[in-house]
């Protein structure tokens, strides 16, 4: 389903130093799986998401990015979206201004059209964001406020977890949405991802700690390091990370 | 103060017009307010009408109901603007809002060169709206000075909206006298002119006296506007709140200046400025002076300013989400815009006002 | 509540008698004839054997300044300056070398110790024979500070000299740099503030008599800070004093610059000019105390500060840093600038302003970003007591090119009784979308809670007083090289002495 292979990046030299990020990433996910990328701070995994997903501040120096059988070469973000490309941000960005119900209803629309699709009507669309928001414990005053504004931490990736759900991607990029959660916050995000998890879709959890993966049971985790993967193994290295640190694998990659 | 200025045809017969005195005196030495003059610094008064015909014009005010009383009352702030509207002006009509009215004043500047002064009056305790609205044709010159004064515990909201006018200059100089426990809430929508000032002078009583300035304004290619307001603390416990916003096109430009004057005897002032303005492409032009001037120690002021372009990684955000670019900057400028028309309480004025805003930027994207 | 009311109470009766340089050194001086003609600007380069171009670089000068206006913009108030009653030039007569430190004048030792120059750099200064190499053998430990020390009009001497030249840098007074690089110091003088630039700059061009010139080749990172030290001494004279220093590709230099003058009931001039060149990849760090006699809690006397300071970041990633602590003269104005034409060239403000008694201070910056992500930095603190008044005034002008430019300015100010003003008067232009630039400002008075709490921890008044102001300086203070740091502390307590019990 998403197909990366050599994928080298950097920081767009307009936007500061163009410092080599990612230094031949290969990964493959198929539809239906969800595979776990850990790896040290700083070891290039939310530069992956941000490259996956068209962010301008980063330049694809070498490989390729195939989504659903299609390069992504130069996508803009929108288009990736349409695609059904779902970055979950590490740090949602707060819109003063903008009402939440608003922005996910012109959102589902701009992504129905771009597919040649009819668009959804008012009431379709609120009752879906009722039943969604219910299912996530978030209130119909939350929604009304603008997005993500005012929100905690753990709020904020709830209602990531809650756009996702309103847009039925077909791949998630879960990126460090573990971060800024307590453990019963941590609960209820993982039960919504779970929910979202099927044989059509897949799924990429970015994260530095074991926890989430705890609930989410990835069926593949990678490990990541000097913006390469140095290790590809099923769920019991990720308990191994857990229990060993990161060292050995950063050593591997210098 | 240096050499007197060469006047232009326009500065000239303006002169003419005016019985010999003072005010004519003061013109001719100095001519009309330029770049050189430093509360004129980004809003070249006398170069916008360098080239304008020099005869006289109408300004046609619709009022929604007549003035009380016409008065030779000549109160304006001692500033060369109000002064001459003032000298210009047949008599001064004076509105004294009754509780609950909503009073609108609707100017529309013809060709050539008009003036007009106005009062308004809201007693003690009474609570009204004021709804001006301002228009110069292309080639006219308005100068409109206008006086409001709120008595103890009256409360006035007023709405001010001024039209895009290309190739007209507008000059719009209120005074306002705010008495303790009275409440101003005003909001401004402007698209700007040729040369569009909108200059306010507050006087704040303060002993619970507050106010609140919010203002929205998008300059098109070719317009200016420019929002100058000085509020003057004079007694204590007075409460300022200040909002405003714009944004300008490729070739348009916005001036804010913005003072917060706070005499010795008006402790316990809480007052606080912001500013925020965008511009939206290549050659747009923003200039702000947001300043403060203290004289009072036990006071709490503060002023921000913030100039730049739409918030990218916003705009990565929204893109992420499937909008277009186009689209997710529309949005986000809208969004932006708003909040000072969002706090109007009126639900039909401000959708109304809103509706204007989003009229306007549909023409400018 | 009580802490402040005291506060303004001791205010009132503050005299300021507290100031520690108002010492005058006597010894005997030499004057140009008073005021101020073609004459006296041709003594004065005379007396400096200046070349023919210089002479007429000043009579130019000179000859455009009786034709402009003082401007009176700025938010200060003074009776109108006779620039005709003031000495233009004076000089120690008696400019001979000692043998030893015995024979040094005790007066002039006693000044030197009053300014806080240690005896050793004291004795390069005055010129005792051999004082030189051993300082420097004596500094190879201890962090070096190289010093030129202005008295009155003329530079009296110049330590590490060997040692910086060396390293190739040249630190010397401006006036022999005009006999030794004339052809560097035609280069760059009034490159960056022009002859014409204002009243007060035009006036020192043309009657400038010393100053220190510094220039540092390409890729040479000074061995040490640079230090001049500027004192007023003779009555009735002005200073004018030109500071030119040129940091070359890749070079980097700190400079420190300290002023003092004797207590007099009239009115001194200081109309100093600094122009600072740094060129692609070069880094100027320009440090002032500026601490010049205030004047006494009536406002008499006291030093007029009218200074123009400007940095060109000429070169691609060049960067300006001016850091000040401005509690001396009667009245400060003072806007020490970066033109940031190089692209990715960086500029930063960082300044504490106190003013007590009667001062006034007029002072800010000016950003001008020309070249593309350049980037400007802008930290001011403003201290206002007794029945002074501040106004900070700064310019961030963004230009159509300059893209990518950002810049964050913060302005804070603090009263302290209500006898005081404080005023805040920022410009800001943008011409492109490209750029961020953004704008806090506060006002707000010493905290009585703040105050009590110290106070309840064991500290006095002044203690408290001169902790807290510290701490609301914190930003800036950080910034000052550490010698500096720890006289700077020591200074804004002096300075707000009298404004608590």
């Amino acid at each position: 389903m998403l197909e990366i292979k050599n994928l080298h990046a950097r920081v767009n030299p307009e936007e500061g130093e163009a410092k080599a990020i990612l230094k031949g990433v290969d990964l493959t996910v198929p539809a239906g799986e969800v595979h776990a990328i850990m790896g040290p701070n700083g070891c290039g995994k939310s530069t992956l998401s941000y490259v996956l997903a068209g962010h301008e501040g980063y330049e694809v120096t070498d490989g390729s990015v195939s989504f659903l059988g299609e390069e992504m070469g130069e996508l803009e973000p929108e288009e990736r979206a349409a695609k059904g490309l779902f970055l979950s941000f590490q740090y949602p960005v707060e819109i003063p201004g903008v009402p939440t119900l608003t922005f996910l209803k012109e959102a589902a629309n701009a992504q129905l059209k771009a597919r040649g699709e009819g668009e959804i009507s008012a009431p379709e669309f609120m009752k879906f964001a009722r039943e969604n928001a219910a299912k996530l414990g978030i209130s119909s005053e939350m929604l009304k406020r603008p997005v993500n504004v005012g929100f905690s931490g753990g709020e904020k990736k709830r209602m990531e977890i809650f756009q996702a759900m309103m847009l039925s991607p077909k791949f998630l990029i879960l990126d460090e949405t573990d971060s800024g959660l307590d453990i019963d916050a941590l609960r209820v995000v993982a039960d919504g991802v779970n929910a979202l998890r099927s044989p059509e879709r897949g799924m990429l959890v970015i994260t530095h700690y074991q926890r989430l993966l705890e609930y989410l049971k990835p069926d593949v985790v990678h490990v990541m390091a000097d913006g390469r993967i140095v290790k590809t193994g099923g769920p019991e290295l990720a308990l191994e990370l857990e229990a060993e640190g990161y060292e050995k694998f950063t050593g591997a990659a210098a | 103060m240096g050499v007197a200025p060469q006047l232009s045809a326009f500065e000239a017969a303006l002169a003419a017009s005016l019985p010999a005195g003072e005010l004519r005196a003061a013109l001719e030495t100095a001519g009309l307010p330029h770049r050189r003059i430093e509360a004129w610094k980004w809003s070249d008064l006398r170069a916008a009408l360098a080239k304008a015909p020099a005869r006289a014009g109408m300004l046609s005010v619709n009022a929604s109901r007549k003035a009380d009383e016409i008065t030779t009352l000549d109160r304006q702030p001692d500033l060369l603007m109000p002064r001459l509207a003032a000298g210009l002006s047949e008599g001064c009509p004076v509105y004294a809002l009754k509780d609950g009215e909503s009073l609108s004043l609707d100017f529309e500047g013809s060709e050539g060169a008009s003036h007009h002064i106005a009062a308004v009056n809201v007693p003690a305790g009474v609570s009204a709206t004021l709804h001006e609205r301002y228009r110069v044709v292309a080639g006219g010159f308005a100068n409109i000075a206008l006086r409001i004064v709120l008595g103890e515990g009256a409360t006035l909201t007023r709405i001010v909206e001024q039209d895009a006018s290309p190739n007209g200059v507008l000059v719009v100089t209120t005074g306002i006298d705010l008495s303790p426990r009275a409440k101003l809430h005003q909001t401004t929508l402007g698209f700007g002119a040729k040369l569009a000032r909108l200059e306010t002078h507050i006087t704040h009583a303060g002993e619970g006296a507050q106010l609140v300035l919010g203002g929205s304004y998008l300059v098109a290619s070719g317009l200016h506007l420019d929002q100058t307001g000085i509020v003057r603390h004079t007694g204590t416990n007075g409460a300022t709140r200040e909002l405003f916003k714009g944004a300008a096109a490729k070739g348009g430009r916005g001036v804010f200046q913005g003072k917060i004057h706070v005499e010795q005897a008006a402790q316990k002032t809480d007052a606080q400025m912001n500013h925020r303005g965008l511009l939206l492409g290549d050659g747009a032009e923003i200039y702000a002076k947001p300043e403060l001037e203290i004289y009072a120690d036990d006071v709490v002021c503060a002023h921000g300013n913030a100039l730049g372009a739409v918030d990218d990684e916003a705009l990565f955000y929204m893109r992420q989400r499937g909008l277009s670019e186009a689209r997710a900057r529309a949005v986000l400028t809208r969004s932006f815009l708003a909040e000072p028309l969002d706090a109007i309480e009126d639900e039909t004025v401000r959708e109304a006002l809103l509706a204007r805003l989003d009229a306007a930027l549909e023409a400018v994207s | 509540m009580p802490a402040v009311k005291e506060t303004i109470e001791d205010v009132r009766r503050l005299e300021a008698d507290k100031y520690k340089y108002g010492f005058t050194t006597e010894i005997e001086q030499e004057f140009a004839p008073k005021g101020l003609n073609e004459d006296i600007v041709r003594f004065i380069s005379e007396k400096k054997g200046e070349p023919q171009w210089m002479l007429d670089w000043r009579l130019d000068a000179y000859r455009r300044w009786v034709e402009m206006e003082e401007p009176t913009w700025a938010n200060v108030h003074h009776p109108k300056i006779d620039y005709q009653d003031a000495y233009y030039y004076a000089a120690p007569k008696n400019a001979a070398k000692y043998k030893s430190l015995d024979e040094v004048p005790a007066e002039l030792l006693e000044t030197y110790k009053k300014l806080g120059i240690p005896l050793r750099e004291a004795e390069v200064l005055l010129g005792v024979e051999g004082a030189e190499d051993r300082t420097a053998a004596e500094a190879r430990e201890a962090p070096k500070v190289a010093v030129d020390a202005v008295f009155d009009s003329v530079s009296v001497a110049t330590t590490f000299k060997k040692e910086l030249e060396k390293a190739g840098v040249i630190f010397m007074p401006i006036s022999e740099a005009l006999q030794e690089y004339p052809d560097l110091v035609r280069q760059y003088l009034g490159s960056v503030v022009p002859v014409t630039d204002n009243y007060f700059a035009t006036l020192n061009s043309a009657v400038f008599s010393d100053g220190s010139f510094v220039y540092v080749p390409p890729g040479v990172r000074c061995p040490m800070e640079l230090s001049t030290y500027f004192r007023m001494n003779a009555q009735g004279t002005g200073q004018f004093e030109r500071t030119l220093i040129i940091a070359d590709k890749g070079a980097y230099v700190s400079y420190l610059e300290g002023c003092t003058a004797p207590m007099r009931d009239e009115n001194q001039l200081h109309a100093a000019v600094v122009e600072l060149v740094a060129l692609d990849d070069a880094e100027i760090k320009y440090s002032t105390v500026q601490n010049w006699w205030p004047g006494d809690a009536e406002g008499k006397g006291g030093v007029y500060n009218f200074v123009t300071k400007r940095a060109d970041c000429r070169g691609r990633n060049s960067k300006v840093s001016w850091t000040q602590v401005e509690t001396g003269s009667a009245i400060t104005w003072k806007y020490p600038s970066c033109v940031l034409r190089g692209d990715n060239s960086q500029g930063e403000f960082y300044s504490i302003a106190v003013t007590n008694g009667r001062q006034q201070a007029d002072t800010g910056t000016k950003m001008i970003h020309l070249g593309r992500n350049t980037k400007s930095r802008i930290i001011a603190k403003g201290i206002s007591a007794g029945r002074s008044d501040q106004t900070y005034r700064g310019l961030v002008s963004v230009h159509a090119k300059a893209e990518g430019a950002r810049n964050f300015t913060q302005c804070d100010s603090l009263l302290i009784g209500d006898q005081c003003g404080a005023h805040t008067v920022p410009y800001i232009e943008a011409k492109t979308p490209k750029a961020t630039l953004e704008h806090e400002a506060t006002t707000s008075k010493l905290s009585d809670d703040q105050l009590f709490y110290a106070r309840s921890r064991g500290l006095d008044e002044e203690t408290a007083v001169a902790l807290l102001v510290n701490g609301f300086c914190r930003e800036v203070l950080q910034e000052l090289p550490m010698e500096f740091a720890v006289e700077a502390q020591a200074l804004l307590k002096v300075s707000l002495e009298g404004s608590v019990g």
